[in-house]
């Protein structure tokens, strides 16, 4: 229980951290820009159906979350809930839960590509410095501090 | 070192060697074929070896035979063959070539399995079940793609000329013959890019974020065989020793790879070929190299012990510690360069004559976006792949 409860606040964070970021980090926006718009990318915590969840939609006008129950493009589902934890609380890159075969990947691999260094490039800003070192190949550079994404995501700026 | 967790599945029975092909109807016969599909190539059809595999079939003929896969075999082919399946009632395939054909089956099997008309909507990693059962039988016709044994299907978008990348381990074929007649008339210039690709394979395996003692015992052997036969087999196309060897090596090198992920080297290798058509096996000769140079400051210790299976013991030995990771480097390098002397094999993108300068920041976007790049120890962005790809031209 507590586990999908901070599954679904990372995935929150996740979320309105990159629309934030989006505004403040040009590698960001530069990858979100060449994913095709209207390009739809959903994360499941685990093949249970009510496990947190959310759906990215690459919109003309920027990131917004898409519709739970329609099917993305591109769908990351976790095998399990505690793996997904382990992705989602810094425990584990996703390049490496990706190399122990802890999700599956439905769609275009080569489009993720471009989603998954956005959302790497996001926990390096919502992770502290010593954390994310752990598990990012590379740090992003920051163009915003961190309490600055984690205050414009609480107030959905 | 052993990692955390990981995961490694080969059911593939291997049937190897003398006479080897042979055995077909018997392994189609226990695999409860009737109606079998057969894939290949027009150049295997001209220079006999379909006949080959044909007559090995005469207790099960084949009730449809295709062979107009292209090397670069994209979806429409693979949508196309599997309606040819449904309207010829097969129950099986059985395909012969190199690469392009063996993927090209899977990606058929795919389809049938799930009762599917489009490969394209079955993208992805991991992602479907195994559905009906198709038996597939493989028998590889180059020494270099693995694909006999791995969980990976490579197939071309003409339309967004990219390769897309299919990952199951439901992929894997039910048997996989290596018989050396079957590679034995394979061009020395063909026997030295593919080796060279089963080389990196080998490589990228033994050094990629998924290695594991198994991949990495599967990458050792591999390695070993091709040292000791490659040059062997491109000099003396006729030494059926040497064509064995390589046979094994590459599907060695295939298990080790489609379980430990290749890297860098094929995610620009597979950039250049969608976008420049270089054949993959070029792309791998003369990426292998620079991409290790760009990756050894990470890997050293991998690259390092990378010497011995490369460079064997004595060569190991008489190299002090921190010149090991740069000499095993060398030791690819310089084989590199006699197979150029021996049958022109390309060292730079320029030699192949496909790949022109303003080429080079495409080839490296699309890099990026390449499944395989997720399993390179060190990162590449763009900027790097760019500055790979220019040493490389
Ligand atoms: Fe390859």
């Amino acid at each position: 229980m507590i586990k999908a409860l901070i599954c679904r606040v990372v995935l929150f964070f996740l979320y309105r951290g990159m629309r934030v970021l989006e505004v403040y980090d040009p590698q960001l926006r530069q990858e979100l820009q060449a994913l095709p718009q209207g390009l739809t990318f959903g994360i499941r915590t685990s093949p249970h159906p009510g496990s947190p969840c959310i759906t990215f939609v690459n919109g003309s006008k920027g990131l917004r979350k898409g519709k739970s129950w329609e099917i993305p493009h591109i769908l990351i589902t976790f095998k399990s809930l505690s793996l997904a934890f382990r992705v989602l609380t810094g425990l584990e890159s996703i390049a490496c839960a990706y190399a122990r075969h802890s999700f599956t990947l439905q769609g275009n691999i080569n489009a993720a590509m471009g989603f998954v260094r956005a959302m790497e490039i996001t926990e390096g800003y919502l992770f502290p410095a010593f954390w994310a070192k752990r598990i990012l190949k590379r740090l992003p550079e920051k163009q915003i501090p961190t309490p600055g994404v984690y205050l414009f995501a609480l107030l959905g700026l | 070192m052993l990692p955390q967790y990981f995961e490694f599945q080969n059911a593939v029975k291997i049937c190897s060697g003398l006479l080897a092909l042979d055995r077909l109807s018997y392994e189609l016969r226990s695999l409860g074929a009737k109606a079998p599909l057969v894939l290949s190539d027009a150049t295997l059809r001209k220079l006999g070896l379909l006949d080959r595999v044909l007559s090995a079939m005469s207790d099960i003929p084949p009730t449809c035979v295709y062979t107009e896969i292209p090397a670069d075999s994209g979806t429409e082919i693979v949508d196309h063959i599997a309606r040819l399946y449904r309207e010829n009632e097969c129950d099986s395939i059985v395909a012969a070539g190199g690469g392009s054909v063996l993927d090209t089956a899977k990606g058929v099997a795919l389809l049938i399995a799930h009762d599917a008309s489009h490969i394209k909507s079955l993208m992805g990693c991991d992602t479907l079940d195994r559905g009906r059962r198709v038996p597939y039988i493989a028998i590889p016709t180059t020494a270099g793609t693995g694909s006999e044994v791995t969980a990976v299907a490579v197939v071309s978008d003409s339309v967004h000329q990219v390769k897309l990348e299919y990952i199951s381990t439901h992929l894997m074929p039910d048997v996989a013959i290596l018989d050396p007649r079957m590679t034995q008339s394979l061009p020395p210039r063909l026997t030295a890019s593919t080796g060279m690709d089963a080389l990196c394979h080998a490589v990228e395996a033994f050094s990629s974020t998924q290695k594991n003692p198994l991949s990495d015992a599967y990458a050792i052997a591999a390695i070993r065989l091709i040292m000791e036969n490659l040059e062997q087999a491109t000099r003396h196309p006729n030494d059926k020793q040497a064509r064995l060897a390589m046979a094994n090596a590459s599907l060695l090198a295939g298990s080790a790879f489609s379980n430990s992920m290749v890297g860098g080297v094929h995610a620009i290798g597979h950039a250049a070929g969608g976008l420049c058509h270089v054949a993959h096996g070029d792309a791998m000769a003369i990426l292998l190299p620079y991409v290790m140079r760009y990756n050894e400051d990470c890997l050293r210790e991998i690259y390092g012990e990378l010497l011995l299976y490369l460079g064997g013991a004595e060569l190991y030995a008489a190299t002090p510690k921190e010149r090991r990771p740069r000499e095993a480097i060398h030791v690819i390098r310089r084989l590199a360069k006699r197979l150029n002397r021996y049958c022109g094999l390309p060292l730079r993108l320029q030699d192949t004559g496909r790949v022109q300068a303003e080429d080079l920041p495409l080839i490296a976007q699309a890099a990026v976006n390449d499944g395989a790049m997720i399993a390179n120890i060190k990162p590449i962005s763009q900027k790097d792949a760019l500055k790979i790809l220019m040493h490389a031209y």
